[in-house]
């Protein structure tokens, strides 16, 4: 779901450019916190988690997504993004949020890791929000999923707790099985 | 004979046209919407023309073509399909082995495309590491990326000996092989 205008941020509820959300009121005592980090949040089956936006190269409508033989589960195929070929990932089964699902509407976040641009599937995307660094804890470990490693933290950020996700350690977690 | 030889094509355009193009047969096996490169592709043969033989691992039956006999195979379980995921291919494609060459069974040949060689891309490194299944390394941008592969790549050399022997086996032919000239594949 969006961010709700409440408290005055814009939300991105599409494709388009990326917004700055308010700085979230989270460890904020004497002054605003100092900004660490720049979060893009994201919904993936009513959970919330976030990118380094600096990582983040754009955002797309979910395309037509030619399928690979052998792919893994993870893999949903790839698609032509402006002349470049793009593979889609769905990190569901691997944050263990759920199965994929192939028909499903979404958007697709880009991403840059060492060795090119993906794209994550993904429900819904809310804002870019400033949060410091100190903000940022442990990932709470959920039995049955696999979050160690995949997260730097968790952050919360207007009443939700949103996994940060490590895009270079998401990458290395997928192709190494 | 209902089969029609691509090297005539194929022969024309690298007379006549530019080295910068290349030329690509697009066909779909169950969901898979593929290409395959034109240069080792002899031709196509229709369904009715492949004698079944008793399903030995891999062969589906045997093609008479150009005056050679040509083992049959599908391609879907070299895509990784069920069974069930395809209509169980009704036209074949003849592709060239060594100096033989193998018929491998599609559900639908849909057309014969020229790209520009910069058309064609390899797979994005995450994708190769990930499928790591020789012969599927390609993509060509179409009206959207289509998967361009190498049957003979992902048949392997294991899978082309198994399909001599399948061949032997079922036609009883200890020359087979031979005949095929796929003994050296």
């Amino acid at each position: 779901m969006p961010a709700s205008a409440d408290d005055g941020a814009r939300a991105t509820s599409g494709v388009g450019p990326l917004r700055l959300g308010r700085r979230p009121a989270v460890g904020s005592i004497a002054g605003p916190p100092a900004v660490d980090l720049r979060l893009l949040a994201f919904s993936l089956n009513e959970e919330w988690y976030a990118l380094d936006a600096s990582d983040v190269q754009s955002i797309e409508p979910l395309p037509e997504i030619t399928p690979i033989p052998w792919a893994p589960e993870w893999l949903m195929g790839v698609f032509n993004l402006r002349g470049a070929i793009v593979p889609v990932v769905d990190a569901r089964p691997l944050l263990g949020i759920g199965e994929r699902d192939p028909q499903g509407d979404g958007l697709l976040v880009i991403f840059r890791w060492d060795d090119g641009a993906a794209a994550l599937r993904v429900d819904a995307v809310d804002e870019i929000y400033e949060v410091a660094g100190s903000s940022l804890e442990s990932a709470l470990a959920v039995p049955g999923r696999r979050r160690a490693g995949l997260l730097l933290g968790q952050v919360g950020i207007r009443d939700r707790l949103v996994g940060v996700i490590n895009a270079r350690s998401l990458v290395k977690a997928l192709l190494e099985g | 004979m209902m089969a029609r030889k691509l090297a005539t094509t194929e022969g024309k355009a690298a007379g006549q046209r530019p080295a910068e193009s290349v030329h690509l047969l697009k066909l779909r096996v169950g969901p898979f919407c593929l290409c395959l490169r034109t240069g080792p592709i002899r031709g196509l043969v229709d369904g009715g023309e492949i004698v079944s033989v008793a399903r030995e691992t891999g062969l589906r039956g045997l093609a008479w073509w150009d005056g050679a006999l040509l083992p049959v195979t599908d391609l879907a379980p070299l895509l990784r399909l069920p069974e069930a995921a395809t209509t169980s291919g009704k036209h074949g494609v003849v592709v060239g082995c060594g100096d033989g060459a193998i018929c491998f069974m599609v559900d639908e040949v849909l057309d014969l495309v020229e790209v520009p060689v910069d058309a064609v891309m390899v797979l994005p490194a995450m994708v190769s590491r990930a499928v790591a299944v020789p012969g599927i390394d390609s993509v060509v941008l179409l009206d959207r990326a289509v998967l361009v592969v190498d049957p003979i790549e992902m048949l392997g050399e294991d899978g082309i000996k198994g399909l001599l022997k399948a061949v032997v086996k079922a036609g009883g032919q200890d020359g087979a092989a031979t005949e095929l000239g796929l003994g050296d594949g």
